[in-house]
């Protein structure tokens, strides 16, 4: 999609918005308010024969609440068990008193949108988990081909905590063990990487938010400043990808980026498979880094508000995205090798499209004044995202719709 | 002899480059300045076999010419720049023709270097310190190249080609293109120090997790510091490879690819034993992977960033891959130098009770430094390695 005819299309009637938006979730006034019930939730799947939970028109703003937060020791899930596991862990919070919460245990309880377990799997075995997703939005109108603009006004943490969380097998430690020969590095070089220390055993670590600081207390010396954002945004994927697509592998109709650029301020573009487009969110972070090593981010419950905008007939092959400063392309692949070519040859299309760039000029500009971060290493299909700043393209006026303070 | 010739050399730039000097008011003053003539090059590799073109004390301040010759043809070395436009009495041009001339290929395939510099006191088991005080592109231009079958896309660049950018220094931005600016953020490639004798030369077009050289990560630029842990007696510290900008990746193959003058104070730490080259910017700790994997080279980072953690912040290892995921950036170095690379930027700013940033010897508001070096102690470490020297 080329980015300035959207700016174009859409800055005239959004100024009022671009000042609001700055401001909390309350403020900003939304056309339609999905709430996180057993009915609007799905775990860890797209659908593309669930109801809609709202249709809306291009243009509209819609506020959707976000699960997460429920974590307990093993045991039955009762609101005693969840209340004594918040209070072990110094969270100053009940079940009675954080809506997210309860709302959250009533979806895990009660949601018949979940996958049964795998055909092969022992009997007993409970149906499949997964993200605590939220979905479809219908967008009228919208057609396979078309694209869906998502502009992130804001995300607002639902709980004052998240965790984070790691178990033996899984996140960044354990890539490449399959190929120990390439230690054998070509530059011999000394000292050799020694074999990764595998993740002991699962854990799973508290940080406390402090929502009016916007910071994470990660332990008494540490503190991380926050950008809530939602792991998973996605439309509805093509049928080639089968009818009830898992959510843990990102793909072209993006799903689990797991990109932390994409807090409030950022802009996401889909291609749209569906009709209706059929957007699904969930995955609430708090703060992540680039790269999401041990396989999550501070995990919470976030509410979003986001606006879509259909373009028809303006087709992507991939996601892209935008934030005030930046536009971002991604490149998605189990090999992290392959996932750095793909975000490489999307920043050379988008070059061409956007400034004209002949291959040499994009290629050139990609190595000079691009940088290619990794988005996650954890999600099976690993993503690195490209950053093209926007202030290298010296003539162009700034009519992105929201302008950080 | 060369060793001392050179000093003497070097002594009577400083008087001349002293101008230059009190103009920029640095907040320091300079030791020595190392020209990049012919014979304080070192061409393609490093190898604590190289004969030092300067020995300095521990804490001193050194000046360093540095080239980057991309262009100049073997068989008709002024025709590019006249072609181009640039001044053949440029100091820097005069530099690369008379480097082009006398110095010959060594065989071994890599960058054109300043160096080495022996730091005295400096034994296997210390730690290198080099701080960057200062960089300046000392040419108004640079090159950009990229060639099928190497790159971030190798399959995919039909024909070689080199793309001339020039700058304007006064606003310190590349002119890429009608409409396209590129702000410069001057940076060396290669920072490297000599490997231990039996290694014999390697060559600097890889990066190596020990002796560094050609790490090409963009955030090496002025106020930043690398950590080298030295293999050989006096270090032996090679830098070249000068870049005028560059973004992560570095997907042609190349940077802006251009002339540094880079101002080093160099300090031998006894105190701080690491097995892998580190890097400090005033705001980020940065730990590095390296790999002909991307994916292995993302591991190691990590595997790095974990030691740096326990090392350093005193955190178990479930608490140190905790915080790699919410609050450590991994990005990708390059991808192109045979070994690629992967960093990762940890923020100074999330330890909210320690002084980190502060205590930094650059504070980049102010341009405040501060560069007092105590003596080094006695060092038990060499004491130790005497014998074997």
């Amino acid at each position: 999609m080329n980015a300035l005819n959207t700016r174009k299309a859409f800055a005239g009637g959004l100024l009022a918005l671009a000042v609001a938006s700055a401001a909390h979730a309350m403020e900003i006034k939304a056309d339609c308010t999905v709430p996180f019930t057993p009915e609007t939730a799905i775990l860890g799947h797209f659908s593309s024969t669930k109801e809609p939970v709202a249709t809306v028109k291009s243009g509209a703003i819609v506020r959707i609440d976000g699960g997460g937060g429920v974590r307990y020791g093993g045991g039955e899930l009762t609101e005693e068990t969840m209340d004594a596991w918040l209070k072990e862990n110094g969270i100053d919070a009940t079940v009675a008193t954080t809506p997210a919460l309860a709302e959250t245990m009533k979806v895990l309880k009660e949601t018949k949108n979940r996958l049964p377990p795998p055909p092969n799997a022992p009997p007993g075995t409970p149906a499949a988990g997964g993200h605590l997703l939220v979905g479809p939005v219908y967008i009228e109108d919208a057609e396979p081909g078309d694209s869906l603009e998502v502009r992130i006004l804001d995300v607002t943490p639902r709980i004052p905590y998240g965790s984070t969380s790691g178990s033996p097998g899984r996140g960044g430690l354990s890539l490449g063990m399959s190929a120990p020969e390439s230690f054998e590095s070509a530059s011999k070089a000394l000292p050799l990487t020694p074999p990764a220390p595998s993740v002991p055993r699962p854990f799973s670590k508290v940080t406390l938010l402090d929502l009016k600081r916007n910071a994470g207390h990660f332990d008494k010396d540490i503190e991380i400043p926050l950008g809530p954002f939602m792991g998973v945004m996605a439309t509805c994927p093509p049928d080639s990808e089968g009818p009830n697509r898992r959510s843990t592998a990102p793909g072209t109709f993006g799903g689990n980026l797991d990109c932390k650029e994409l807090v409030a301020g950022s802009t996401l573009y889909l291609p749209v498979y569906q009709k209706g487009a059929l957007f699904y969110t969930g995955d609430s972070h708090a703060v992540q880094g680039d790269g999401e090593v041990t396989g999550s981010a501070i995990e919470t419950a976030d509410t979003c508000t986001l606006q879509f905008i259909l373009h028809k007939g303006q087709k992507l092959a991939m996601p892209r995205a935008e934030t005030p400063t930046d536009y971002i392309l991604f490149g998605l692949d189990p090999d992290l090798n392959k996932a750095m070519k793909q975000a490489i040859e999307e920043t050379l299309g988008f070059l061409k499209e956007k400034q004209g760039l002949d291959i040499f000029h994009a290629y050139s500009l990609s190595s000079i004044a691009v940088d290619y971060h990794v988005t996650q290493v954890v999600d099976r299909v690993l993503g690195v995202h490209a950053m093209v700043p926007k202030k290298i393209f010296v003539n162009d006026t700034n009519t992105y719709w929201y302008r950080a303070r | 002899m060369k060793c001392r010739r050179a000093v003497r050399a070097a002594a009577a730039a400083v008087a001349l480059a002293g101008f230059a000097v009190a103009l920029t008011a640095a907040p320091y003053s300079v030791n020595y300045h190392l020209r990049s003539v012919p014979e304080n090059m070192v061409s393609g590799y490093f190898s604590a076999d190289t004969p030092p073109v300067l020995k300095i004390k521990s804490g001193e301040i050194v000046e360093i010419d540095t080239i980057s010759g991309g262009g100049a043809r073997d068989d008709d070395p002024t025709k590019f720049f006249k072609d181009n436009g640039i001044p053949l009495d440029l100091e820097v041009v005069q530099d690369i023709l008379a480097i082009k001339k006398a110095v010959p290929p060594s065989g071994i395939r890599g960058h054109m270097m300043t160096g080495p510099i022996f730091v005295e006191g400096a034994m296997p088991g210390d730690t290198l310190e080099v701080r960057i005080l200062d960089i300046k592109s000392r040419a108004p231009y640079g090159i950009n190249s990229g060639r099928p079958g190497s790159g971030g896309i190798p399959d995919a660049v039909p024909r070689p080609y080199a793309k001339v950018i020039k700058f304007d220094l006064e606003r310190n931005v590349a002119l890429f293109a009608p409409g396209i600016e590129i702000p410069l953020r001057q940076f060396q490639g290669v920072m490297g120090i000599a490997p231990a004798k039996e290694r014999g030369k390697l060559s600097s077009t890889p990066p190596y997790p020990d002796i560094g050289g050609n790490f090409d990560n963009k955030y090496l630029g002025k106020g930043a510091t690398l950590y080298l842990p030295v293999q050989t007696e006096g270090a032996l510290f090679q830098t070249g490879d000068p870049h005028a900008a560059q973004g992560n990746g570095e997907i042609s193959i190349t940077a802006i690819e251009s002339s540094n003058t880079v101002t080093m104070q160099f300090i031998v730490r006894k105190d701080l034993p690491i097995k892998v080259a580190r890097a400090e910017t005033p705001t980020h700790y940065i730990c590095m992977g390296l790999d002909v994997e991307l994916n292995v080279a993302m591991r190691m980072a990590i595997m790095q960033t974990l030691e740096f953690l326990k090392e350093k912040k005193g955190l178990d290892f479930f608490d140190a891959l905790a915080l790699g995921s919410v609050g450590v950036d991994f990005e990708v170095t390059q991808v192109v130098d045979q070994t690629k690379g992967i960093h990762a930027m940890i923020p100074k700013s999330i330890f909210v009770k320690d002084s980190d940033a502060s205590t930094y010897w650059f504070n980049p508001a102010s341009g405040a430094m501060n560069l007092a070096v105590s003596e080094p102690a006695p060092a038990v470490v060499a004491a130790n390695l005497g014998g074997a020297q």
